[in-house]
């Protein structure tokens, strides 16, 4: 190939290609096309490949073909790419199209998670012709991909499109050519047993001749452990592609596996494939028989997404996505989230009093075809749909006969406030009544509205859910109905609502209760997953319903973690977060788990730097698959049979299945260091269900199955209930410590029966401690402990505590919390205080400059008006392992409101009545002293924020520095007692 | 326990100072408030600076402090001279000490002979020429009780170093160099050798009370390898026989890890005639293995219980 020759001659000469197979020479590997079906034109909905056909001139042998005979709208996605920042690139494409003009527009995006685009459209002819564009990057570095679509969504054309030579360059930069390389299963989806056909694809662009030792490599992507590795000498001339046959791998294992490419000056994209077990699906109840089941759809689009109604499919036919749940063993998806519901009113009656029920017929054919139960979200849509991404939720003839909701609930979220739009009621029991009646039969239970309690007046809720209830009852007695579906997602406090709903008589009108998780993902939560699902058990009985059965109905994000909310990063769950929320649901006697959205079953190989939620673009089956997979094999259809809950944050779960006991074990707390003996097991599994040899095994995240087998009933449970579990660690320490000055404040736990006595220190981060510090715990007890420390030159590591007990080194890595410290007199903006330490009390004096009075405080909280906003703690040396941050007993508030009717208010255990408050008012502002029964030891947590409020605007001003005090006891200040 | 390094100075308020009268002899001279310093050029002059204590008493331990500077880095063959009566005769005892390119604190120990005539000395052997300067001299005696304390006072490697190469071959392998992670404080003692060598390094001389029990502590560990290594309690001293050292061995790991050793130094003068002197250096090496050895240490202490 001369070519690279020529441009590197070029003035400007142009660097390499970070596009993967931007030539197409290895076929259509690092792209993928999503598609909207049209119904219109496409009535078999026939998805169409990528597809390669010949190439442009001097681009080697292949091009990439988009087949678009029904002129449906497209996007084209890329393999993810590195570029530098604030880096002048040139794109460039070379195109044809069988019709000529045809516009297509070219983006190279980021979204991180903020969506940024460098973008052109251009008409394509019907020769080859190459289009170019330049564009310079943000200055901050990051991940890109082509995203090429038609140029007008409304107006695509029935064409083939044609494209070839796919670059980026840097600009004045030249660079060196690199080989594209992949090793490609012949499929994604294996049982185990059988045998991957692996094949290396690789092509060389470069005028020199390659040749070098290539290495492939499939890595198990839960565990890091290697598969299976072949090393291949590979030789290819200038131009030259090559598909090379590896060896056949026999599959013995359940795993999601990763296959890389390595060698010398190769520019490589991994792929992967899944291998689950057989399932076979047999008739089961969905009111008894717990079953793998997710949240999702058939992707429908109308309306104003879509003026022709279509599906959106991700590089695959319609119904592929389904036929996959299906093999992994999901027998339910709740419809939600998943493009236009079959039972949404728009899709039914789009027409007033013309019901079309084709959408939801080929919804309904195809789950019938994959032995799946649909669970419909029905009569939900009472949140007008105002941004262009929204569903059209009620039929735009039945909008403008509803009634706007005026006063939004206390309970409205923010973004649906104004926009609750209530139908008319016989219209909305219509709707359900003839969509349930096509349904007859067919579809077991129905949920009633998603998350009433974010946007609806429980009252109101109630009026609809009885509507619902007697249409369903009419049309389909047999039916069951799920209603409430209160989530504590956003924060929201759900059982003030349900309390409501229930008095407004909400419990005659349903079967079971829905519930969301959000605020109890985990055992380990701050409000742990059991804890969430006993408190809602008990407020059941305390309405007479103890015996209705509890659903979870959706939980899309498994981990807990402090992320920001709905973000990419909240959607990154493992095997075994997916199997824990599964195990725990099963164990708590939940009649069904529909936990996470299905999307997140797919791997996302080609941008998995794309920081949105549907970035995955392919079918792939992830490692999460495998784990659900494992739990339909294993674990569907079990009845909770114990739990037995280990010290140190281990936990078992007992079932029984087909006549059989069998159970699940895990630390929950991710302690490390804790192993069990399970010698005297005869048959134990992994996550996945890899046999596992019985013996010394260390606890941790990913449980481990225990089966009964030769054992009796009475011996299995015993051997349970008298797990050996031994501790590599006896003393663990939260992972929160505080600096004050120059005293870092840690809290070690004693794990174990004996005391412990050591050395502690710490390092990294910029710290060092003064000298060793030694230390002695008695058994399961906590140690809080001081240690002296200097700010020095930082190591590039992060801080450590060091821990050296009987010989043996431990390093636990600490979150720093730096806390200002208080001393007896403060100033802080617009006040000044003085705080005295007395022998059973707290006295607190401060004067506060606020002129402007924030008048009656009428229903606003005591933060809305002239307030003194005071925080406490008064064991802020108490660190538990985890959630340190979480408000203790030891932890109130009281809020001092000089100029209302009632001038003190509180939070937490201290009551206004058991203080005493002085205040008196002047021009300048206020004064007052506090006096507060408490005992204080030998360090206060303590912080102050003012609010002055004119009526209008609210101020704030803090002494401290720390963020998010309402809920962040470890960023009070703090104050210390010599 | 890392601490900071306490400087006695002439006027400490201690009781068992001692004052001492600093003459320098040329090209030795004064160079601010006791501080002395002299351009050494290398040659064979062997520059003196003269340190008379005031009184002293016989057979007991004296710790001598003082700052010195370098600016070869250590490299001058600088060197303390101790002499006394021992035996009836006259003896001199040199014991080698290195500054650096700032002051650094440094610690001598002495133990007087049978008389209390005793005299001390700063000068410099032919070698690297230099810059030097002292300050700070401080000479305090030692009681039953301050012997029972680290006597190692750059121990954690914070503010100075007590080791030094046995040899000029092995005074590369010794540097203080930023901690690897240790418990506390920022630097420590590296200690490297070569595939298929060895290396030692040693303290000058300790106090070691016949009859007492020498107890040693240190933190040791490696950077990727097991590492052979030896602690050597070495009580040689010129004109005795036999030679009395104790060897113990021990394997430095990749993670940090506690050492100690104890030894009670014999009572019996005839056979060990050299343990009159009461003194020991302390010697840590690394032993010959066919892999590089990288090492580090900190924290060291030395008592006498």
């Amino acid at each position: 190939m001369r070519k690279n020759l020529f441009l590197l001659c070029l003035p400007f000469a142009l660097a390499a290609n970070p596009v993967f197979n931007g030539s197409f020479e290895l076929g259509t590997d690092g792209f993928a096309l999503e598609q909207e079906l049209r119904t219109d034109l496409n009535k078999e909905l026939k998805f169409h490949p990528l597809k390669t056909a010949s190439a442009a001139p001097g681009e080697g042998k292949q091009s990439l073909e988009v087949e678009n005979p029904y002129a449906e709208y497209y996007n084209l996605f890329s393999k993810d790419f590195r570029l530098k920042p604030s880096t002048q690139y040139e794109f460039s494409v070379k195109m044809k199209s069988s019709v000529p003009g045809d516009p297509v527009y070219f983006g190279v995006f980021k979204v991180d998670p903020k969506w940024s685009a460098h973008a052109k459209t251009f008409s394509a002819s019907k020769e080859w012709k190459t289009y170019t564009f330049r564009f310079t990057t943000a200055p901050k570095e990051g991940w890109y991909h082509i995203l090429i679509r038609p140029g007008n969504k409304d107006v695509v054309r029935k064409s083939s499109i044609f494209f070839d030579g796919l670059k980026i360059e840097e600009v004045r930069k030249p660079g060196a050519v690199q080989l594209d390389a992949i090793a490609v299963p012949d499929k994604n989806l294996y049982l185990r047993g059988e045998e991957a056909a692996l094949s290396l694809k690789i092509t060389n662009p470069d005028a020199k001749p390659y040749s070098a030792p290539v290495t492939v490599t499939g890595k198990d992507e839960y565990t890091g452990k290697v598969y299976f590795t072949e090393t291949v000498p590979v030789s290819l001339n200038p131009g030259e592609t090559k598909f090379l046959p590896l060896k056949r791998e026999k599959l013995n294992r359940y795993a999601g596996i990763r296959v890389s490419v390595s060698g010398p000056r190769l520019k490589t994209h991994d792929s992967f494939f899944s291998v689950i077990g057989k399932y076979t699906a047999k008739p089961f109840n969905i009111l008894q028989d717990f079953v793998v089941a997710f949240n999702g759809g058939i992707e429908y689009q109308m309306a104003p997404q879509s003026k022709i109604p279509a599906y959106r499919v991700f590089n695959s036919s319609l119904g592929k996505g389904i036929e996959l749940f299906s093999k992994i063993g999901c027998r339910i998806l709740r419809d939600h989230d998943g493009g236009v519901r079959g039972v949404n009113w728009p899709a039914v009656e789009w027409e007033r009093g013309k019901f079309d029920f084709s959408h939801l017929d080929r919804q309904m054919a195809l789950y019938d075809k994959y032995n799946i139960v649909l669970f419909p979200v029905i009569g939900d849509g009472f949140i007008e749909n105002y941004q262009p991404w929204q569903n059209q939720r009620w039929p735009l003839w039945a909008v403008p006969l509803s009634e706007r909701v005026k006063n939004d609930p206390p309970n409205c979220i923010k973004s649906a406030r104004g926009h609750i739009l209530l139908p008319p009621k016989d219209l909305y029991r219509n709707y359900i009544f003839q969509t349930v009646k096509h349904l007859k039969g067919r579809v077991p239970v129905y949920e009633i509205m998603n998350e009433p309690n974010l946007y609806l007046a429980p009252e109101t809720y109630v009026d609809y859910l009885k509507v619902a209830h007697d249409a369903i009852r009419k049309a389909d007695p047999a039916a069951k109905i799920s209603a409430f579906c209160v989530t504590s997602d956003f924060g929201a406090a759900a059982t003030p609502w349900m309390q409501a709903a229930v008095k407004a008589g909400g419990l005659n009108y349903t079967d079971n209760i829905g519930f969301h998780p959000y605020g109890g993902r985990e055992l380990g939560s701050i409000r742990p997953a059991d804890r969430y699902i006993a408190d809602l058990r008990k407020e059941m009985r305390s309405y007479g319903k103890g015996d209705m059965p509890l659903w979870n109905t959706e939980l899309y994000y498994l981990i807990d973690q402090q992320v920001e909310h709905n973000s990419h990063k909240e959607t990154l769950c493992q095997p075994h977060h997916i199997v824990w929320r599964f195990l725990v649901d099963l164990g708590e006697g939940v009649v069904q788990s529909i936990s996470i959205h299905a999307n997140y079953l797919w791997k996302r190989m080609l941008t998995p730097n794309m920081q949105t939620g549907k970035n995955f673009h392919e079918l792939i089956p992830s490692e999460n698959a495998v784990a659900y997979n494992a739990m339909a094999r294993l674990f569907e259809r079990a009845k909770p049979v114990k739990k037995i809950r280990y010290p140190n944050g281990n936990i078992c779960y007992v079932y029984r299945r087909d006549g059989k006991l069998q159970a699940a074990i895990w630390n929950y707390q991710k302690k490390k260091g804790i192993s069990a003996d399970f010698s005297g097991f005869s048959s134990m599994t992994d996550l996945f269900g890899n046999p596992e040899k019985p013996g010394v095994k260390p606890l941790g995240n990913a449980p481990y199955y225990l089966f009964q087998g030769t054992l009796s009933e009475k011996e299995f449970l015993a051997k349970l209930e008298n797990l050996p579990l031994r501790l590599e660690r006896p003393v663990s320490a939260g992972q929160i410590a505080r600096l004050a000055g120059t005293t870092l404040f840690v809290m070690l736990h004693n794990d174990s029966e004996k005391e412990q006595s050591g050395i502690a220190g710490i390092t990294g981060g910029g710290l060092s401690a003064q000298g060793m510090t030694n230390f002695s715990i008695p058994p399961r007890r906590s140690l809080s402990l001081e240690i002296p420390v200097k700010e020095v030159k930082s190591n590039g590591k992060p801080t450590e505590l060091m821990l050296y007990i009987n010989g043996v080194l431990t390093r636990i890595p600490l979150e720093i919390v730096k806390n200002k410290t208080i001393g007896k007199t403060f100033e802080m903006e617009r006040a000044k205080g003085e705080l005295r330490i007395e022998k059973n009390s707290i006295v607190l004096s401060m004067t506060v400059r606020d002129t402007t009075d924030s008048g009656p405080s009428g229903s606003r909280s005591p933060w809305e008006t002239d307030c003194v906003e005071l925080f406490f703690d008064t064991a802020p040396q108490n660190l538990p392992t985890r959630h340190a941050q979480a408000y203790t007993n030891e932890t109130f508030r009281l809020f001092v409101t000089p100029r209302d009717k009632q001038k003190l208010h509180a939070l937490g255990a201290v009551k206004p009545e058991m203080c005493k408050l002085q205040t008196s008012l002047n021009k300048d502002g206020y004064s007052f002293t506090l006096t507060i029964p408490v005992s204080v030891g030998k360090a206060l947590g303590f912080d102050v924020k003012i609010d002055d409020s004119d009526g209008k605007t609210l101020k704030e001003f803090t002494l401290g520095s720390g963020e998010k005090l309402f809920q962040n006891r470890c960023n009070f200040s703090l104050f210390l007692q010599k | 326990m890392k601490k900071l390094f306490i400087l006695l100075s002439a006027f400490s308020l201690s009781l068992s100072a001692v004052d001492l009268t600093v003459t320098p002899r040329s090209p030795w001279k004064a160079s601010g408030e006791k501080e002395y310093s002299v351009d050494f050029d290398g040659g064979k002059s062997w520059p003196t600076l003269q340190i008379k204590p005031a009184t002293l008493r016989p057979n007991t331990y004296y710790r001598l402090t003082f700052e010195a500077k370098d600016s070869s880095r250590g490299e001058a063959k600088t060197q303390a001279g101790f002499q006394y009566a021992r035996n009836g005769k006259n003896a001199t005892q040199y014991l080698q000490w290195r500054g650096n390119l700032e002051y650094t604190p440094i610690v001598l120990y002495f133990k007087t002979g049978e008389t209390s005539s005793a005299n001390l000395l700063f000068n410099i052997n032919p070698g690297p020429a230099a810059n030097i300067s002292v300050r700070n001299p401080a000479l305090t005696e030692l009681s039953a009780e301050d012997l029972k304390a680290n006597l190692l006072s750059a121990g954690d490697f914070e503010n100075g170093c007590n080791f030094y190469g046995f040899s000029s071959a092995y005074a590369k392998d010794l540097s203080i160099v930023p901690s690897p992670s240790f418990f506390c404080g920022e630097k420590s003692l590296k200690l490297t050798r070569k595939p298929n060598d060895t290396t030692d390094i040693t303290t000058s001389n300790l106090p070691a009370v016949p009859g007492k029990t020498i107890k040693v502590k240190f933190w040791a560990k490696s950077a990727e390898t097991e590492v052979p290594a030896r602690m050597i309690l070495d009580f040689g001293f010129p004109g005795y026989k036999p030679h009395l050292y104790r060897q113990f061995l021990f394997k430095i790991e990749p993670e940090w890890k506690e050492f100690s050793f104890s030894y009670t130094v014999p009572a019996d003068l005839k056979t060990y005639p050299a343990l009159t002197e009461g003194m020991v250096k302390f010697r840590i090496g690394l032993l010959k293995s066919p892999n590089a050895a990288e090492t580090w240490f900190d924290n060291i202490e030395y008592r006498l219980e």
